[in-house]
């Protein structure tokens, strides 16, 4: 079995992704297996994106808080502009897929480097579709990526009746 | 699942079709898909019985081939080819007994499953779920029978024969030029036809090219659909002399 299995959760909104991240961190899943994405913009007349002023990198935005906490707990955060889907905000492990190695994955049918990076987790076309298509609506999508076993666990902790979780193998 | 999501009323379109969900009332329906969650597999992944011994896969889109390899000489057999509204390994729904098969995928698929003993509880709480469930089980160990009788029965163009008449696809249209369409197997490489009739790519790839050459198989773009139906069915009848000939080849 290879490590391309994800299970993906997807929520309206950054309180409740966040509290499914501290769930994740109570139940002792490793933050480096997680990654959080969204749009990181809501139609705001404020300046929008990261910046730093030594150590820390910080978010600017209506979402300050959320997107520069994810930078502390995961390590690692990026907001990108994408010709023909807008903004793109992500931290934790995607960061670094969204950058690296993007020549080598062979997914067609058009897909932005986001749709590239899905697809190298695990996810198929299809529901890189759905996926894009709720980023853009501002949902925010909290992925866990690993063995099947750490993908298993966090889809018990995070599954609810209320709360939808998919899980791809590859 | 959720009940507004698009994939949700898809599910249940296709539930609807099968023999294991066909007929069961709405909100019976909707209670079951409620515990359901989604999945997907990629074309190719490959898994090992345990994940069946701790849920139930109902197979949406795609196929899935289940098989049993011998790890020392790597031979192997497809014991079932699973399509749409199949349930995936349905034995291990009866016993917790552990047993050997690979599953693999041949196309990107999706599924949705659930906990294996919320499925059993459906067995023991649900008679109408269980009407549908003993008649599919039966579908199925007809199939194993047919397998395992063709496998010891009857060489291996007769069970090529029998394999591809098994998957006409019923009640679909004849088309205008006299073709007949094959669910599930139309596209298959020789290999995994081998492996569904206990034979080899070689020995497979030679009397399909005979049938094409016959004219009772048509091949274009990897599409296999059967021309003369009558005349396979007679490869299909060990006793007929026209198969008898047609095996010296």
């Amino acid at each position: 079995m290879s490590e391309k299995n994800t299970c993906v959760s997807i929520y309206s909104s950054h309180q409740s992704a966040e509290q499914a991240l501290g769930e994740l961190r109570v139940e002792g899943l490793d933050v480096q297996q997680i990654s959080i994405v969204g749009k990181g913009y809501q139609n705001e007349e404020h300046p929008v994106g990261f910046y730093t002023t030594g150590e820390h990198i910080y978010y600017q935005g209506v979402q300050t808080a959320f997107w520069s906490n994810l930078q502390k707990l995961l390590s690692s955060a990026s907001f990108f502009w994408l010709p023909g889907f807008g903004t793109l905000a992500t931290a934790g492990f995607i960061v670094r897929l969204l950058v690296e190695g993007q020549e080598s994955i062979e997914v067609g049918g058009g897909f932005n480097v986001l749709g590239k990076s899905l697809f190298s987790m695990g996810i198929p076309r299809d529901s890189i579709v759905d996926y894009e298509q709720a980023i853009k609506a501002g949902k925010i999508l909290l992925i866990v990526h690993g063995m099947r076993s750490d993908v298993e666990r966090a889809y018990h902790i995070l599954h609810s009746k209320t709360q939808q979780v998919a899980v791809h193998m590859a | 699942m959720k009940r507004e999501k698009v994939y949700y009323e898809h599910c249940k379109n296709v539930l609807h079709q099968t023999v294991l969900f066909d007929g069961l009332a709405e909100d019976l329906l909707d209670d079951m898909l409620s515990l359901f969650r989604r999945d997907t597999w990629r074309r190719g992944v490959q898994l090992d019985s345990d994940i069946f011994q701790e849920r139930f896969y109902l197979l949406i889109d795609g196929r899935l081939e289940i098989m049993r390899v011998n790890p020392h000489t790597g031979r192997s057999i497809t014991l079932s080819l699973l399509g749409p509204g199949d349930g995936v390994d349905v034995v291990t729904l009866l016993n917790n007994e552990p047993h050997e098969l690979q599953a693999v995928a041949i196309d990107d698929i999706s599924l949705i499953s659930v906990p294996i003993n919320d499925a059993r509880d459906w067995i023991d709480l649900h008679p109408e779920f269980n009407r549908n469930f003993l008649p599919y089980l039966g579908e199925q160990m007809r199939k194993l029978e047919d397998l395992s009788t063709d496998l010891a029965l009857y060489d291996t163009m007769t069970r090529l024969a029998r394999l591809i008449l098994r998957h006409v696809a019923p009640h679909h249209p004849q088309s205008v030029c006299g073709k007949h369409s094959l669910k599930l197997i139309h596209d298959l490489h020789d290999e995994s036809l081998a492996r569904m009739v206990g034979s080899v790519r070689q020995v497979v790839n030679r009397h399909l090219q005979h049938w094409r050459k016959q004219g009772v198989l048509h091949k274009d773009k990897f599409h296999t659909e059967v021309t003369e139906l009558q005349l396979l069915q007679k490869f299909a009848d060990e006793s007929h002399p026209k198969s008898k000939q047609a095996r010296k080849i």
